[in-house]
C-alpha cells in the first residue's frame, strides 16, 4: 500500500514536461507525437514526423483529454483535425516542392511550449518553429504561433491546405504561407 | 534473407524408390516431436504453429549441395511462411495452394551438407497460428548428386541430469560470499530503466514512469531512505541513459534525446531530438534499449514488436538493429541487425561493445553478443528483410542457455580492477532469472567467445541496469512494467553492492584448447584433487533457431572426458575433450566434493562455454594422473531423478509462478493440483471449468495458450521445444507432488 501511494502521489515539483500538460507518448496511433494542453482543457496533438498539428480537442468537463499509457487516445470534442497526408512545401518563383522533415526537439519555458523541425529541400535546409502558449486566450478557442528561419528572398513555406483553411489570423485573414522572420499567430476563433 | 519463390511442381508425386540412392526421404512419421501434432495415418496435419517440432537428423559422407523438396497438400492459402532449416542454414517457404488434397511437391532450397556429426533438418510452421484447415505433410525429399551420400540418423540420446543443488545444476539461491548488498529503496520503488554517473559521486537514473532521478552517493545515510532528487520528468519509456562530458542522453521509446538545461537553473527545459531515423509503430514491445557513448556516438538497440508479430508476424523496417547516432549531428548508422529484445548494451574487454538479447522466436537461447559491424544475429520476420539479413547468422560470443543461467539478460558491464580475481570479466543482470551472472571472455582466432558462470543471487530485487563507481561500488537498478504493487516490489528498486575481497573457491575462468578446455579456479585445489575425469560431467549441444518460440538444442549429448590434468600450481585443470567442434555449447559440472588446498568447498560448480572457434594450434597439456588421485570412494554424480522436477521448476517456472501463493506474473501453483479453475478455452473462445490434473498441467506447459486461467494474460511461451519428454514428466510430477505437501 505504501508503494502504491508513493507511485501515485509523487508530488509535482515545478519541473517542465509535467505529463498532465505535456504528453510525449503516442497519440491516436501516431508513434511520434506530442500533446500539449492549452489552458485547462484544450489539447493540441502534433505529428512530429510531418511537422503538423494533427488534432485539437477539448477534454470532457472535469476529465483529462487523454487516456491510456503509451498508446494514448484523445478524449473529448474535436475542434480541428488533419487526417490528410499533406505536408509543408517550399514555394519559389511559382514552383512548389515537397520537403523532407526532421524533428529537432522541444522546449518548455516562459509560458509556452516550442517545437522545432528542420525542413530540407535538396541541399537547402531551414527551420520551422511552432509555439503553443500554455495559457488560454479567453477571446479565442485556441491559438498558436509559427515562424520559419533560413528562407532566402523570394521563398516562402506553404502551409498544408487543411491548416490554412481552418486557421486564421486574429484579424480573420487566412495564412497560406510563412515568410520573413516574425512569429505568426493563428487562431481558431 | 534471400527469399525463395515457391516453386510448385504440379505433378503427382511418385513415391521415391528406396533403391534410388540419390534420394533420401524424410517421412512425416520419422520426426522427433515434442509438440502438438495431429496425425492421419502417415500424414501429419499441421494446424498449429506453436509447439510442433518437425525435424530429422541425417548424416552425410561428404560435403556437397543438395536440394530439398516437400510433399504436401494445402487447399487454402496460409498468411505466413514456413521456415526450412538445414544444419543452421535458413530459408523461408511461401506455401502455394494445391488442388484440394492432391499431393504436390515444392522445392524448398539448396543446402550444403558436411560430413561428420549428424545434421538437423527442420521444418517450422509459422509461429502463433492456428488454422481451421491443415497443411497436410507427408515427407521431405533430399536429392544429392552423389548416390548414397545421405542417410537418416538417430537423434542422440538426451543426457541424464545429475542430481542438483544450488550452484551445482540448480540456480543459486544466496548472495555470493564476497559481496555485501544494501537495499536502497526506502519507501519508493523506483523502476529503473537507465543508469549512469554524472561525475564521480552523482548517480543518475531514468525510470519506467519517465523521470530522471539524481542521487548524491556521498549523501546516502547509513540507514533510511537516500536523498533521491527528481530532476526531469515526462520522458517516454526511457530504457537507456548515458552521460558524456556532462551532457545527458536518453534513449526513449522512439527517439534518442538530449536533455538540456541551457539557462543552468537546474531544470531541463529542452528535450533535443538527437535522432529518430528509423520506423516505429505503437507496439508496446518496441523500445530503444541501453545507451553507451563511444567516439562521439551513442550506441543503442531497438527491439522488435511483439503485438504485431503475434498477429501478423510483421515488423517495421530496421527493427532489431543496433544503431549508432552521432551525438551532435544526429547522423544515424545501422551497425547490426537480427536482434529481438536486446535489453542491455555495455563495454567489454579492449573497448569492445557487448549486447545482450533475450531468448524467444529466432533465439534458441539468451545471448551475450560481441557487436560486429554488419552482423546479423538471426531474428527475422517477413519482407522487407533487414539489410544485413543472411541465411547463416553471426553467433553470439556466449550463449546463456534459457532457464539454466539466464532468462532475460540485461545490461553487461566490465568488473573493475578492485574486484580482485574477477576484474576484467563481465557481469550481467537478469530481469526474470535474477541475480548476477559472470562471463569470462577470450579471443580465439579473432573471434570472441567464453564461459558463463553463476555468480550471485540473494538480492532483494532484480537488476536491469548496473553502474560501477570509480571506487568499485556497484549500483544495480530493477524495473517492472504494469501496475501491480506486489510485483513491482519484488523486482524494482536500487541496490548497492560491494566486493569485500573475501576469498571464495569457485571456477574462475575457462579457456579453450585444441583438444579440450582448461578450467582456472580461484584457489589451488587440494592435493591429488581434480585428476579424475569422472569428476566432470560434460554435455554439449548446438542451437537451432526457429521462428516459433524456443528453438532447439541440436545433438544434445554427453561428452567424453578422456583425461583431467591438474597444473603444477593446482590452480588449473585441463579436461581433454575429444569431441570438440565449433558452434556448440559445452556445459561442465563439477561436484561439490572438490575442495581447495585450504579446505574450502566450492561456491558453484558449473559453467557454460560457447565454442565459436576451436584453436588450431593451442593444445592443452595432458599428464598421467597420480594413481592415488583416481581413487573415488563413491560416484561424483548421482542420478536419482528426484531433483529434476524441482530444477525444471526453478529454472523455467519460478520467475512467474510461486509455490507459496505470492503474486507473480502467472497464477501461483499453491493448491493448484486437483483444484477447479475457470479458464478461457482458446478452441471455443469461451470460459469453462477445468480440473487441474496431470493432463491439464502437461498441456499448459506444452501449449499454454490452450487454456488461460481467468484473470491472467496469455503471455506464457510454450515450453514444448525446450523440455525433453523426461523433463516434462518430471516437472509435471513435481508440481503435483508439491501440492500434496
Amino acid at each position: 500500500m505504501v508503494l502504491l501511494l508513493s507511485l501515485c502521489t509523487r508530488a509535482a515539483d515545478g519541473l517542465p514536461f509535467d505529463r498532465s500538460a505535456i504528453n510525449r507518448y503516442s497519440l491516436d496511433g501516431l508513434p511520434r507525437s506530442i500533446s500539449v494542453r492549452q489552458g485547462k482543457d484544450v489539447w493540441l496533438g502534433y505529428d512530429l514526423e510531418r511537422a503538423t498539428l494533427r488534432k485539437v480537442w477539448r477534454a470532457p468537463r472535469g476529465k483529462s483529454g487523454l487516456t491510456g499509457g503509451f498508446t494514448t487516445r484523445s478524449v473529448g470534442k474535436t475542434l480541428f483535425e488533419d487526417k490528410s497526408d499533406a505536408g509543408w512545401s517550399l514555394a519559389k518563383t511559382g514552383q512548389t516542392s515537397g520537403l523532407k522533415v526532421r524533428y529537432l526537439g522541444c522546449t518548455q519555458r516562459d509560458g509556452h511550449f516550442e517545437l522545432r523541425w528542420e525542413l530540407q529541400q535538396a541541399s537547402r535546409k531551414f527551420r520551422l518553429k511552432e509555439r503553443v502558449p500554455t495559457t488560454a486566450d479567453d477571446q479565442v478557442t485556441v491559438w498558436r504561433e509559427m515562424k520559419v528561419e533560413g528562407l532566402m528572398a523570394g521563398e516562402s513555406l506553404q502551409l498544408p491546405a487543411v491548416v490554412s483553411a481552418a486557421w486564421k489570423t486574429a484579424g480573420g485573414r487566412s495564412v497560406k504561407a510563412l515568410a520573413g522572420k516574425q512569429w505568426i499567430r493563428i487562431i481558431i476563433p | 534473407m534471400k527469399k525463395l519463390g515457391a516453386i510448385l511442381l504440379l505433378f503427382v508425386v511418385a513415391k521415391a524408390s528406396a533403391a534410388d540412392s540419390h534420394l533420401l526421404e524424410l517421412p512425416a512419421r520419422g520426426i522427433f516431436s515434442r509438440g502438438v501434432n495431429e496425425w492421419d495415418g502417415e500424414v501429419l496435419n499441421i494446424t498449429k504453429g506453436r509447439g510442433a517440432t518437425i525435424g530429422w537428423y541425417i548424416s552425410a559422407s561428404k560435403a556437397e549441395e543438395v536440394t530439398v523438396s516437400i510433399e504436401y497438400a494445402c487447399a487454402r492459402p496460409l498468411d505466413q511462411e514456413y521456415q526450412i532449416s538445414f544444419e543452421g542454414q535458413d530459408r523461408v517457404w511461401e506455401v502455394s495452394v494445391t488442388e484440394g488434397n492432391d499431393w504436390s511437391r515444392a522445392q524448398l532450397g539448396v543446402f550444403r551438407t558436411r560430413p561428420g556429426l549428424p545434421m538437423l533438418v527442420l521444418l517450422v510452421p509459422p509461429s502463433n497460428r492456428k488454422y481451421d484447415h491443415a497443411l497436410r505433410f507427408r515427407r521431405l525429399i533430399i536429392e544429392s548428386p552423389t548416390a548414397g551420400n545421405l542417410t537418416m540418423a538417430q537423434p542422440p540420446e538426451t543426457p541424464a541430469i545429475p542430481d542438483a543443488t544450488s550452484g551445482f545444476g540448480a540456480k543459486l539461491t544466496a548472495l555470493h560470499p564476497a559481496l555485501t548488498a544494501r537495499d536502497l529503496r526506502g519507501e519508493t520503488r523506483w523502476r529503473i530503466s537507465g543508469m549512469a554517473l554524472r561525475g564521480p559521486r552523482e548517480l543518475l537514473f531514468t525510470t519506467w514512469d519517465g523521470d530522471l532521478v539524481s542521487l548524491d552517493l556521498d549523501a546516502v545515510p547509513k540507514s533510511g531512505t537516500p536523498p533521491f532528487r527528481r530532476i526531469a520528468q515526462g520522458l517516454s519509456e526511457p530504457m537507456g541513459l548515458a552521460v558524456s562530458k556532462g551532457r545527458i542522453f536518453v534513449t526513449e521509446k522512439n527517439q534518442a534525446t538530449e536533455l538540456i538545461d541551457a539557462d543552468g537553473d537546474g531544470a531541463f527545459e529542452t528535450y533535443r531530438c538527437v535522432a529518430h531515423e528509423w520506423p516505429a509503430t505503437i507496439d508496446y514491445h518496441e523500445y530503444l534499449f541501453g545507451a553507451v557513448i563511444h567516439d562521439s556516438h551513442l550506441y543503442f538497440a531497438n527491439s522488435v514488436a511483439m503485438g504485431i508479430r503475434n498477429t501478423h508476424n510483421r515488423q517495421a523496417y530496421l527493427r532489431g538493429s543496433v544503431l549508432k547516432v552521432h551525438i551532435d549531428t544526429g547522423a544515424t548508422e545501422v551497425v547490426a541487425g537480427g536482434l529481438r529484445t536486446p535489453n542491455g548494451i555495455g563495454f567489454g574487454p579492449n573497448g569492445s561493445i557487448l549486447v545482450t538479447d533475450n531468448q524467444g522466436e529466432w533465439l534458441p537461447g539468451n545471448k551475450l553478443i560481441h557487436l560486429q559491424p554488419e552482423a546479423f544475429y538471426q531474428f527475422r520476420s517477413r519482407p522487407p528483410w533487414h539489410p544485413f539479413d543472411r541465411p547463416i547468422a553471426t553467433p553470439p560470443a556466449v550463449w546463456l542457455p534459457q532457464g539454466e543461467i539466464a532468462m532475460s539478460p540485461t545490461e553487461p558491464a566490465l568488473l573493475p580492477t578492485s574486484w580482485g580475481p574477477y576484474a576484467g570479466q563481465v557481469i550481467i543482470g537478469d530481469a526474470t532469472f535474477g541475480g548476477l551472472q559472470r562471463v569470462h571472455l577470450e579471443e580465439v582466432e579473432g573471434v570472441m567467445q567464453g564461459a558463463a558462470f553463476p555468480f550471485s543471487q540473494g538480492f532483494r530485487h532484480l537488476f536491469n541496469r548496473i553502474v560501477f563507481t570509480a571506487e568499485g561500488e556497484l549500483y544495480a537498478g530493477g524495473i517492472a512494467r504494469g501496475g501491480d504493487a506486489e510485483f513491482i516490489n519484488k523486482v524494482s528498486g536500487l541496490t548497492r553492492i560491494q566486493y569485500t575481497g573475501k576469498p571464495v573457491f569457485e571456477p574462475l575462468a575457462a579457456r579453450l584448447r585444441s583438444n579440450g578446455i582448461e578450467i582456472e579456479f580461484t584457489q589451488a585445489l587440494a592435493r591429488n584433487a581434480g585428476w579424475n575425469p569422472a569428476a566432470y560431467y560434460v554435455t554439449q549441444w548446438a542451437y537451432q533457431a526457429t521462428q516459433t518460440y524456443g528453438g532447439q538444442k541440436v545433438r544434445h549429448r554427453r561428452s567424453e572426458v578422456r583425461s583431467a590434468t591438474v597444473s603444477t600450481d593446482r590452480r588449473r585443470v585441463f579436461l581433454e575433450l575429444p569431441d570438440l567442434i565449433a558452434n556448440e555449447v559445452i556445459r561442465i559440472r563439477i561436484p561439490q566434493s572438490l575442495t581447495s588446498a585450504n579446505g574450502q568447498t566450492l561456491w558453484t560448480g558449473e559453467f557454460w562455454y560457447t565454442v565459436n572457434r576451436v584453436p588450431a594450434n593451442r593444445p592443452g597439456t595432458v599428464n598421467p594422473a597420480p594413481a592415488i588421485a583416481l581413487a573415488a570412494a563413491e560416484p561424483f554424480f548421482h542420478f536419482s531423478g528426484k531433483n529434476t522436477g524441482n530444477v525444471m521448476y526453478q529454472n523455467f517456472c519460478a520467475a512467474c509462478h510461486s509455490l507459496d501463493g505470492s503474486k507473480r506474473i502467472g497464477p501461483s501453483f499453491r493448491n493448484l493440483a486437483g483444484s477447479t479453475r475457470t479458464a478461457l478455452d482458446s478452441s471455443t473462445g469461451t470460459p469453462r471449468e477445468i480440473i487441474a490434473d496431470a493432463a491439464y498441467l502437461r498441456q499448459s506447459i506444452i501449449e499454454p495458450a490452450a487454456l488461460v486461467v481467468d484473470g491472467y494474460e496469455n503471455i506464457m511461451p510454450p515450453m514444448a521445444g525446450l523440455l525433453s519428454e523426461a523433463q516434462l514428466t518430471a516437472l509435471t510430477r513435481f508440481l503435483l507432488n508439491t501440492q500434496k505437501k
